[in-house]
């Protein structure tokens, strides 16, 4: 008999704690309506940045397809005479492949390969994962 | 057995549990020998998460290997890169800068009491009280938001580097931490109103599972698992790795070694972990986050073994390096994996019902158990 006297009480304090929280506002995010602030550190897609000429900043050191634990990000480069530097023809980076980790943009010595805060990338075909330079270089 | 229930056609039944039950925490399928609710053995079978961790890490240079060592302990990653950080630096004798080396601390303790969340919310559900879980998510949701700032992942941190971390904390991280050990430590005490010292969460977890010390050490368990034994024994203190020496805290034993015992150490090393980080938040000063080291990592030839003390118990890792950008050998020393051994064991006599909450209390995570 004390034990169900017991258990009761033990239940009802748990309750008590509950009945607390019920009176504050909710701290659930209403997904697809409502979303949270992402960090501006956030390690989304990746982005190629222009330089301030507005042509590629990228000279194609395939330093960041080296680095890539994964292999994901592919490119050709050939070099331009008269500019007398090195562009890349294609740029492709895989996501279905890509586990975010950052170091390619960490290595690249331009800065100009970044991470976008973006997240939502859901596709229903896998080769919309595969980003081709015309996506990339924003 | 009887004998009659023999002789009637009653024999031993093979039950199957998992690998997608809901309390196995992962893939982990469990082959239990039944006599009636009696379990007269039980053996785990692993791998249905098994990546090759190890080989890979063969072929990826030293700086790629923290970024996959994200994935062993994916609730933990941060002790994960801790461990597989300090091999090579151990190798190359870098001195990592002081202001590196209390982020480094204030992130794995932070993760240490992420983790343990998720013990206590999940342990709660296996035991049957779902609340728990709610409030538990609730917090570890703030350290998440916290590492994100930071390194900019919530999950799959890959924030150390060989000599230091990646980033230097944002303005609002220091706030942000201390205000969250504010809102964290009365927490503590309404979770034990919770479940702690919940008559009903007690009757179905004191006595239940007991290890005694030799079996503990026979076993080679780590971590609270065997300090609720009552040994105490804490990588942390007796081998002090990074700057732990400096810190003041206490080691959290149990005594009897059984579930709530296992329970209550994580507990009480929550609240352990939060000492320790605001010590380590009045020792930080400004200064350099990372030592200088070459661009290409090449430790020199020879091998190491490392270890720190995650969450779940002692991750060693012996890496042997041939003097090249890749480890020649890398073997992953897992305390899930080691803890989940003696599972065999503990289940032996136990009625089916208890095989949750024991299997709970060891808190194992598959990706670390199978790499
Ligand atoms: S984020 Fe990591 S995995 Fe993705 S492309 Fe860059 S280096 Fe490769
Ligand atoms: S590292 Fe930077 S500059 Fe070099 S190829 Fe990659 S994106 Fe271009």
């Amino acid at each position: 008999m004390t034990k169900i006297f017991k258990y009761t009480w033990a239940i009802l304090k748990g309750m008590g704690i509950t009945l607390k929280y019920f009176f504050i506002k909710p701290v659930t995010v209403q997904y697809p309506k409502e979303k949270i602030k992402i960090s501006p550190r956030w390690r989304g897609t990746l982005k190629q940045l222009k330089n301030e000429k507005g042509e590629e900043a990228c000279d194609g050191c395939r330093i960041c397809e080296k680095i890539c634990p994964v292999n994901c990000i592919s490119m050709e480069v050939y070099k331009d005479e008269k500019k007398n530097r090195r562009f890349t023809s294609s740029y492709t980076v895989n996501f279905g492949r890509c586990m975010f980790c950052g170091l390619c943009v960490e290595a690249c010595p331009k800065k100009c390969l970044v991470h976008t805060t973006d997240f939502e990338f859901c596709t229903y075909e896998r080769e919309s994962l595969i980003l081709t330079k015309d996506k990339i270089l924003r | 057995m009887t004998e009659t229930l023999k002789n009637t056609g009653f024999e031993e039944m093979t039950l199957n549990m998992g690998p997608q039950h809901p309390s196995t925490h992962g893939v982990l399928h469990l082959l239990l020998k039944m006599d009636g609710e009696v379990i007269t053995e039980a053996r785990p079978d692993i791998g249905y998460l098994h990546r090759g961790m190890e080989k890979l890490a063969e072929k990826r240079t030293w700086g790629a290997n923290i970024a996959l060592s994200d994935r062993w302990d994916y609730i933990a990653s941060m002790s994960n890169n801790f461990a597989a950080v300090l091999g090579p630096e151990k190798l190359m004798n870098i001195a990592v800068p002081k202001r590196a080396e209390y982020i480094r601390i204030i992130m794995a303790e932070l993760n240490r009491i992420a983790s343990h969340l998720i013990f206590f919310g999940t342990y709660g559900i296996d035991i049957g009280a779902f609340t728990p879980f709610f409030y538990a998510f609730r917090e570890r949701e703030m350290i998440l938001d916290l590492y994100e700032s930071v390194c900019g992942a919530r999950l799959t941190y890959n924030y150390f580097r060989i000599g230091g971390v990646s980033a230097d904390l944002p303005e609002e991280f220091v706030p942000g931490v201390k205000a969250f050990i504010k809102y964290f430590r009365p927490k503590l005490k309404e979770y034990d109103t919770l479940l702690s010292t919940n008559p009903i969460f007690m009757d179905r977890t004191v006595g239940v599972g007991a290890i005694s010390k030799e079996e503990a050490v026979d076993w080679a368990l780590s971590g609270p698992n065997i300090r609720a034994s009552g040994i105490s024994f804490d990588i942390r203190k007796e081998d002090p790795y990074s700057v732990y020496s400096e810190f003041d805290f206490n080691i959290p034993t149990g005594k009897n070694g059984d579930c709530w015992d296992r329970y209550m150490v994580r507990m009480n090393e929550m609240s352990e972990s939060a000492r320790i980080i605001e010590q380590a938040l009045e020792k930080l000063e400004p200064g350099d986050i990372m030592a200088k080291v070459a661009k290409v990592i090449r430790p020199p030839a020879g091998e190491i073994y490392t270890h720190v003390e995650a969450p779940k118990g002692e991750l060693g890792v012996y890496c042997i390096s041939d003097g090249s950008t890749m480890p020649y050998r890398y073997k992953v020393r897992g305390p899930s994996f080691v803890n989940l051994a003696i599972l065999q064991k503990m289940l032996r006599g136990l009625k089916i019902a208890d095989v949750v909450a024991v299997l709970g209390s060891i808190d194992i995570v598959l990706g670390e158990v199978d790499r």
